[in-house]
């Protein structure tokens, strides 16, 4: 008889916390806190023999930490190409090295409005970022001796924007998306170029733009 | 003594069930209460914003029979909003970008204008849009400046009291840079994807 008031409010509180599952507020929307989303746009243009036009996203990967009414939101992307040919011709011979590595990325933060059971409606603010690097040379033998062009160049970039987003749920861990945003960036890049590792000529230039991007990705997401 | 326990224990359960079935109709009704406040202004449009995106990139690419390379407009984001039957609206669009500038297509436009909608059918999914716009655009390598007013006419299909697709044409008519009056008609290009907000 002890245990009779606890019992009574375990039935009376789990009764609650049971009735309760299905909502449409944001946290049934989300059930689960973490999301992983992956671009599917070439996939389904490839696989559907859709529209051939591959101008899409640069970022591949994303991640959002939901927080309620508001997410975290991240997304990277990272590309590296390393090529090597050497050529021959009448006993000379010249080899030429690229290696490029790109790297981009953006987080930010989002708010949620519920349109319907299946529909999100999200807008935000993102901070991006970006580094790349394109080291190449050319090595030229000639029979007399080697010479060797190598140019290195380096950018940096940042910027930042608002989005607009929508989502459709598929289910629980499911979801497709695109989004909208409107960034400006801004970036430095600096190129060396050397002739026989003397340093021969350092050129700095800079860039910046404003792009509205309109949504021309569908991501995958996944819940977890 | 077992008997008013049992009947104490399946009240609290039920007090219990009902106090959480209240607790989810007001979640529930909380996505759609701001909307149904507005039902009894002369539209469910009445007293709303409307956010709009440019989704004809993204619709181009899934669509099959699509095969070309598509001009989406000027127009990217369209924002209005609503009063009692009329909405002040704001279309921009922006593409200032290295890339563009050295292939000749950067641009910025920018229009502010007064709207009103009117519905086609009984249920009010279906309705037409009548503006006009005072709008200003820069376009192409050579920075072509348009400044005059636009006249649009749009259709719009509700696929639910938030969410809705539409598409406008219009009627340019002001002047170039150059000075010379410029005339247009601005076929529908684009597809929108709008969202009611409360």
């Amino acid at each position: 008889m002890r245990f009779l008031p606890f019992l009574l409010m375990f039935l009376f509180t789990s009764s609650i916390v049971f009735s309760q599952k299905e909502t449409t507020s944001i946290q049934s929307f989300y059930p689960y806190k973490n999301e992983i989303g992956i671009n599917f746009t070439n996939v389904l243009g490839n696989v559907l023999s859709l529209n051939p036009n591959n101008a899409n996203s640069p970022y591949g990967l994303t991640y959002r930490r939901h927080l309620g009414k508001k997410s975290f939101r991240s997304a990277f992307s990272l590309q590296v190409n390393n090529e090597k040919n050497r050529d021959f011709e009448n006993g000379f011979s010249v080899t030429r090295t690229i290696n490029q590595t790109t790297s981009q990325f953006r987080i930010g933060l989002e708010k949620h409005i519920v349109l319907n059971k299946r529909v999100l409606f999200s807008y935000g603010f993102d901070i991006l970022g970006k580094v790349m690097t394109d080291n190449s040379s050319v090595q030229d033998n000639n029979g007399f001796g080697s010479v060797t062009f190598t140019s290195k160049e380096t950018t940096f970039g940042g910027g930042a924007g608002p989005m607009l987003r929508l989502e459709f749920k598929i289910s629980d861990r499911l979801f497709i998306s695109s989004e909208s945003s409107l960034y400006g960036f801004y970036s430095t890049t600096t190129e060396n170029l050397e002739f026989g590792n003397q340093p021969s000529e350092q050129t700095k230039s800079s860039d910046s733009n404003i792009e509205l991007l309109l949504p021309q990705s569908l991501f995958f997401n996944i819940s977890f | 003594m077992k008997k008013p326990i049992i009947t104490i224990i399946i009240l609290l359960v039920y007090i219990g069930t009902v106090i959480s079935q209240e607790t989810k109709e007001k979640v529930d009704s909380s996505v759609y209460a701001e909307e149904d406040q507005y039902e009894d202004d002369p539209y469910f449009w009445s007293y709303t914003k409307e956010i709009g995106i440019n989704f004809t990139p993204l619709v181009s690419k899934l669509v099959p029979f699509n095969l070309g390379q598509n001009d989406s407009g000027l127009i990217g984001l369209r924002w209005k909003k609503y009063y009692s039957s009329r909405a002040f609206r704001i279309n921009f669009g922006a593409n200032v970008t290295s890339e563009e500038i050295d292939n000749g297509n950067p641009f910025i436009y920018l229009a502010f204008g007064v709207e009103k909608r009117y519905p086609i059918t009984k249920d009010k999914k279906l309705a037409y849009t009548s503006a006009w716009d005072l709008a200003f655009s820069v376009e192409g390598e050579d920075g072509d400046g348009f400044f005059g007013i636009a006249k649009g006419y749009g259709f719009e299909y509700h696929i639910t009291k938030r969410i809705f697709l539409s598409t406008e044409a219009q009627m340019n008519l002001g002047i170039s840079s150059n000075n010379v009056i410029k005339v247009q008609f601005q076929l529908p290009t684009a597809v929108f994807v709008n969202v009611r907000l409360y």
